[in-house]
């Protein structure tokens, strides 16, 4: 029995078992990256989705879950968004992957410097490294330097230069790489003095969202730091919005900060699941940018820019910003009330449309854990130890369910930790 | 990495006293004329060791594995396998090997009982000094002419056959093939025992202590591992702070912030021979891994740096 004396959950995953048992013969790891089990819960959690619609989606065992890590990100509006899918699948008829751009890539570039108040151009690409790297060289290029400063634990992608993994990374990759503690001005300022006049670019992402810890808001020492590194040593600031763009604030999230980087990078919702990314950059930095080499087979693909143009379109007509942060505060108030009643102590971290929860002064993780484990069994898809994403679709009613199941959750952590 | 100098197997063996004998020959022998030359042909040695200073980290670092991972796994065998109960008996004597460099172990058998101090200062009567942590990586991987200089109450090395037969057990136990131990579970379960239990966490705590990549891979990650494997009594624990390590075998002494579980001996077993894809094996079950990821992530690329030196 489950500890408010109603029937324990118990969902298979035996079909995801099977296909993970096949997958691993032929592929390594069986599923690798962000996506692996491991991370989740081993035996506990679904390991292959199926279909999805709207803010829910159902595994390989049939098993529903209220999402709330959309796709890692992407999916902003919700999965399968009618409007959108009915923009990508118009232009999939007449091509998409075409020996030239297709008009859609002069349309969506116009559209991205238009939103982005520094942007006066824009690239694109398909993940979000693409961008990250690129932006990198584009700074090397332009200052004729070497040197990159970013936050320890922060993550831009999986070149070599930042990749956190360890395997196949040579010393030479980082030799250049240097990094400083976030919302610590002071750290930042003695490794800018070390690199002086060797620094390319800081590369920050809007604010600071590490996997396993709490997402933190940048403090205004910290901005301020940035921006006295940046004109004391004539550095470029590569702003990495890949994570948080188009879910803080329509024009990229260093409004929603309140700050202006050089160059920024976008991905994740841009294109509500469609691959894309973008770069964009001010006027000065344009010739520099030509410079440096830029292409991928598919990164002219006609048919992510189509659902891009009409992503942005249904986000700003239906204002899907302030809907995912109304119903992030709503998630978020009801889990600090819900733990509050249990006698738990957490932490709700980052912005409300990319919350986060840990509990507090936990450095092993074990209730995390368990509380995740607790909200996949009723149905609610949650991370342990990744900020979780809201999409537009996500309703009141949602939200709620989300929070009865939390609060089943919770009550199961202070049985098994703390009773 | 460095692949091509893999070590081949690091286990002592009775070439350990095969190369002793030959630089006692030198030394010992009564007449003070054969004293003369072993002196002249102990000091052609000695200069040709310093003409070129030990300064490979690899070899550094290998030496360190060799005297504080594998030969302290003596003291888990002594404990846990019959033969080399037997074998122990009632031996009292104390071994130092030494390296010019410093890296050192003692071994101390205490009527029978074995205990390992790495950092004695108090020199037993026999004592091995190599003038390069190169020689003492020699020795233990066959390789080449070990260069080795006993001391001279060298008489006590007629104790010496006891503890050959005993490294040879170890050797035998460690170094045994895969298949010959699935075909015998109980060599399996001591093998696993003696990996899981003494070598590998000895060798993280060395690595940790002295290789740069694995302090820096470390850095900020720490925590209390509790290893074992299901169904069996192997089970150790690893704590890892900031400022330094302990391991020991059995139950961890405070609540740990890591369960490592492997579901079988065989798991084990591929997992420490570098054989098993640890990812799938984590998704699938076989390797339970419950609490601080970020530190299992850590200590394991730290002990897959293991595999760069050792064979195992
Ligand atoms: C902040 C940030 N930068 C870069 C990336 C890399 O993007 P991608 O996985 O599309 O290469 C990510 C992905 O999660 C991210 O969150």
């Amino acid at each position: 029995m489950s500890p408010n004396n109603q029937p324990e959950p118990n969902p298979s995953f035996a079909r995801s078992m099977e296909l993970f048992e096949r997958a691993r013969r032929v592929i390594p790891g069986g599923i690798y990256g962000h996506a692996n089990p491991s991370l989740v819960g081993p035996g506990n959690s679904p390991y292959y989705a199926t279909k999805a619609s709207g803010c829910r989606y159902w595994d390989a065992d049939g098993n529903e879950f209220i999402d709330y890590m959309c796709g890692y990100g992407p999916i902003v509006l919700g999965y399968q968004n009618r409007e959108v899918e009915e923009a990508a699948e118009k232009q999939r008829h007449d091509g998409d992957c075409l020996n030239h751009p297709g008009p859609v890539m002069v349309d969506l570039a116009e559209r991205l410097v238009s939103l982005v108040d520094f942007a006066d151009w824009c690239v694109f690409g398909k993940n979000g490294s693409d961008m990250t790297t690129w932006a990198l060289q584009v700074a090397r290029q332009h200052t004729q330097r070497k040197k990159i400063l970013m936050a320890e634990g922060a993550y831009h992608g999986i070149d070599p230069w930042c990749v956190p993994g360890h395997g196949g990374i040579i010393e030479e990759d980082r030799a250049h790489i240097h990094t400083f503690k976030w919302n610590d001005p002071q750290s930042l300022l003695d490794l800018a003095q070390i690199h002086a006049d060797d620094i390319a670019a800081i590369i920050t992402t809007p604010y600071h969202h590490p996997a396993f810890a709490d997402s933190e808001l940048p403090n205004n020492d910290f901005l301020a730091a940035i921006k006295d590194v940046r004109e004391r040593h004539g550095c470029l600031w590569i702003l990495d919005d890949i994570r948080a763009g188009f879910r803080l604030h329509l024009g990229g999230s260093h409004c929603y900060f309140g700050f202006t980087p050089d160059l920024a990078c976008y991905s994740k919702a841009i294109a509500n699941g469609y691959p894309l990314a973008a770069c964009v950059g001010s006027e000065n930095l344009k010739i520099s940018s030509t410079k440096v080499f830029l292409t991928g087979s598919f990164w002219n693909g006609t048919v992510a820019m189509a659902a891009a143009l009409k992503t942005i379109e249904i986000l700003e007509r239906d204002d899907g910003i302030s809907r995912m942060e109304e119903m992030g505060t709503r998630l978020r108030n009801g889990l600090s009330q819900s733990a509050e009643r249990h006698g738990l102590s957490i932490t709700c971290s980052g912005p409300p449309a990319i919350p986060f929860l840990t509990f507090s002064n936990e450095s092993n993780f074990f209730r995390s854990q368990h509380f995740s484990t607790e909200c996949i069994k009723r149905g609610a898809f949650i991370h342990p130890h990744h900020n979780w994403f809201l999409s537009t679709a996500h309703t009141e009613a949602d939200i709620d369910q989300t929070i009865a199941i939390a609060d089943t959750a919770f009550e199961s952590v202070k049985t098994r930790f703390e009773d | 990495m460095r692949a091509d100098r893999l070590a081949v197997g690091p286990y002592l063996s009775p070439y350990l006293l095969d190369a002793l004998s030959d630089s006692v020959s030198l030394e010992f022998q009564p007449s003070s004329k054969r004293v003369a030359s072993g002196a002249f042909i102990v000091s052609v040695f000695w200069k040709r060791a310093f003409m070129k200073p030990d300064t490979d980290p690899f070899e550094s670092m290998l030496a360190r594995l060799h005297l504080r991972a594998v030969l302290p796994t003596l003291v888990e065998l002594t404990k846990i396998d019959a033969t080399a109960k037997e074998l122990v008996g009632t031996l009292s004597f104390s071994l130092r090997f030494k390296s010019k460099s410093g890296i050192a172990t003692t071994l101390q058998f205490d009527k029978g009982a074995l205990s390992i101090d790495p950092d004695s200062l108090i020199a037993p009567p026999l004592q091995f000094f190599f003038p390069s942590d190169k020689q003492i990586n020699n020795l233990f991987l066959k390789r080449g002419f070990p260069i080795i200089l006993p001391n001279w109450r060298i008489w006590k090395l007629i104790k010496m056959p006891r503890f050959q037969k005993l490294s040879a057990r170890l050797e035998r136990i460690l170094k045994a093939a895969p298949d010959e131990l699935r075909a015998n579970p109980e060599l399996l379960e001591t093998h696993i025992h003696l990996l899981l239990t003494s070598l590998i966490p000895r060798a993280f705590i060395e690595l940790a202590r002295n290789e740069r990549y694995s302090k820096e891979t470390l850095s900020g990650n720490a925590g209390l591992i509790q290893l074992q494997v299901v169904d069996t009594p192997i089970q150790s624990w690893l704590d890892c702070q900031s400022t330094d390590f302990a391991y020991g075998s059995g139950q961890a002494p405070r609540s740990p912030d890591l369960f490592i579980s492997f579901q079988d001996l065989e798991t084990a077993l591929l997992s420490t021979r570098n054989e098993l894809d640890a990812l799938a094996a984590v998704s699938g079950g076989e390797i339970k891994l419950e609490g601080n990821i970020p530190l299992a992530d850590a200590a394991n690329a730290v002990l897959d740096r293991i595999s760069v030196y050792l064979t195992l």
